[in-house]
């Protein structure tokens, strides 16, 4: 976990806006949650205000059990973007694919990040990097 | 109702452009005014004869329609502007093809200029910061980015691609770099190649600094300044014109869905939001349009924004099966003089990034015959593919 620092966080935060607010403030209560379609049952990602499957609006914030494993990942190990990402250089960006199906690009951290390897289990960690994001991480299952 | 068949009513008649650089430090306008004096030139026709025009990076980083007609002085009555994005070659030609043979104008010049922000863009404030990023967007960006994430740039996102390709099929470091190493070699046989001059071994390529790796350094094509113009008119306009046309053959656009969100990445790699599966390439209504078979193809022409485009987009296409991209790139057949030359011109990893549009001018003076040195013999069909799916014939005609 890391402490709050609204004020000194540099990097990219995530543009919160009404259709996706319930999912961040979730993640702010270290609850990972996704939505499901009341109509065909399909849970969705990305966060989206239709069902991609039959357009359906209507939903519910099904919580998951932040279980998932590694698909693939690299190791950033120069920040051409923006340059706030130099002090987690080495970093790892990963394909998380969820227990309940949906695949998440996202970072395992809490580990050396050339100790990875494929298919291994992950669970999810909550990164409170202000007072008002938290990010959904990872790190190897205990 | 049949479809309406365009195949080889629509040429490119003129193509121009400016010196390409790293950096060169003229504005957007100027570039592309420079670029089109040069396509003007190239057939002979008269700038108040152009009445369509397409810009795919408006200001600052390109121009606006609007601003050009002004500094260019001419008079238009047809005009598309693209996002900016460089995945908009095909769509500007097809774009351009049916407006001249609907009638909706009579020339279309097809305008592309880059600028960068450590370049001419140092003049223009909105390159500096606070700038709405696509990697924002819920869906996160083109090429599968998620600023917050840590993955911010077109460059990294496509590395997951790579990366998810070579663990499937075993394909090395080593053979990632024939990509490089290949297009390197073409472009020292092009004296407007940003790279001519400087010629790459894989041993340079195997000693530069990884990036992301699979990415290193030389897996990214260049970030440079210049312009390109393109001329289209009708076949009937064209003969009138100073030089041999070249036929626009075959077309088919951008492939877009959950399955190719992430677009640097054929489906079934199972990246982003796609789906995983064993990719077989389907027909491609390309070859039918042109009357071209794949097989005939004398050269091919990629976005190579980063060096796995050409294996997702060989595969795409069916030049090989899925999973044999890495073979297939191998031993020099990609190299001119080679089974199938691929960027003649360098690519936008030796030639320069101009969105593809610099690949079209290539193909047009290979298929006129004016490539010297690094003319490919006998030319007479080309093809230019991405992973995205969009594709286009050029071809000698009859
Ligand atoms: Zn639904």
């Amino acid at each position: 976990m890391v402490a709050s620092r609204t004020g000194s966080y540099k990097k990219p935060l995530p543009v919160i806006h009404p259709d996706n607010a319930p999912y961040w403030a979730a993640t702010k209560k270290h609850e990972l949650r996704l939505q499901r379609c009341t109509d065909c049952k399909t849970l969705r990602y990305p966060v989206s205000p239709v069902c991609w499957k039959c357009l359906s609006e209507a939903v519910e914030w099904e919580l998951l059990s932040g279980k998932g494993t590694l698909r693939s990942w690299i190791v950033v190990e120069a920040a051409t973007g923006n340059p706030a990402w130099s002090e987690d250089i080495p970093y790892v960006v990963a394909l998380v694919d969820l227990e309940e199906g949906p695949r998440l690009t996202t970072n395992v951290v809490q580990t050396d990040p050339y100790s990875l390897t494929y298919g291994m289990p992950l669970e999810v960690v909550f990164d409170d990097v202000t007072d008002e994001v938290t990010l959904v991480k990872f790190k190897p299952a205990s | 109702m049949a479809p309406l068949d365009l195949r080889n009513q629509a040429c490119i008649v003129g193509v121009g452009t400016t010196e390409f650089g790293r950096i060169l430090d003229k504005s957007p306008v100027r570039l592309q005014v420079q670029a089109f004096r040069n396509a003007l030139d190239d057939c002979g026709l008269d700038k108040n004869e152009v009445d369509g025009f397409i810009t795919a990076f408006g200001s600052p980083r390109g121009v606006d329609f609007d601003e050009f007609t002004a500094h260019a002085g001419i008079n238009i009555k047809w005009t598309n502007q693209y996002w900016d994005h460089g995945r908009w070659g095909t769509t500007s030609i097809i774009a351009a093809a049916t407006a001249v043979t609907s009638g909706v104008a009579n020339y279309v010049l097809i305008a592309n200029t880059n600028t960068v922000p450590r370049g001419y863009g140092k003049a223009f404030s909105q390159f500096s910061g606070g700038r709405w990023s696509e990697g924002l967007r819920d869906a996160g960006g083109g090429q599968g980015q998620l600023d917050y994430h840590g993955l911010d740039t077109p460059g990294a996102a496509t590395s997951l691609v790579a990366r998810n390709y070579m663990t499937r099929y075993g394909a090395t470091d080593e053979e990632l770099g024939s990509i490089a190493v290949a297009f390197r070699k073409n472009a020292q046989l092009n004296p407007n190649a940003i790279m001519y001059g400087k010629p790459m071994t894989i041993e340079d390529y195997m000693s530069s600094r990884f990036i992301s790796p699979p990415f290193r350094l030389f897996d990214y094509c260049l970030t440079n300044e210049g312009s390109v113009s393109i001329i289209v008119t009708t076949v009937e306009r064209a003969l009138a014109l100073k030089k041999k046309p070249v036929f626009i053959s075959g077309f088919q656009g951008i492939h877009n869905g959950r399955n190719d969100f992430v677009f640097f990445a054929r489906p079934g790699l199972g990246v982003g939001m796609q789906e995983e599966f064993d990719y077989v390439a389907p027909p491609q209504r390309v070859y039918e349009m042109a009357q071209v078979d794949q097989k005939d193809i004398d050269a091919l022409y990629v976005y190579d924004a980063f060096s796995t485009n050409t294996w997702t987009a060989l595969e795409r296409f069916g030049f090989c099966p899925a999973g044999e991209a890495h073979n297939f790139t191998q031993n020099g057949r990609i190299e001119l003089g080679g089974e199938l030359p691929i960027n003649s011109n360098g690519g936008l990893m030796s030639e320069g990034h101009f969105s593809g549009y610099n690949h079209f001018v290539e193909m047009t003076r290979q298929l006129r015959g004016e490539c010297g040195e690094r003319q490919v013999p006998n030319a007479e069909a080309l093809q230019w593919i991405t992973p995205f799916g969009d594709s286009m014939i050029l071809t000698k005609g009859q």
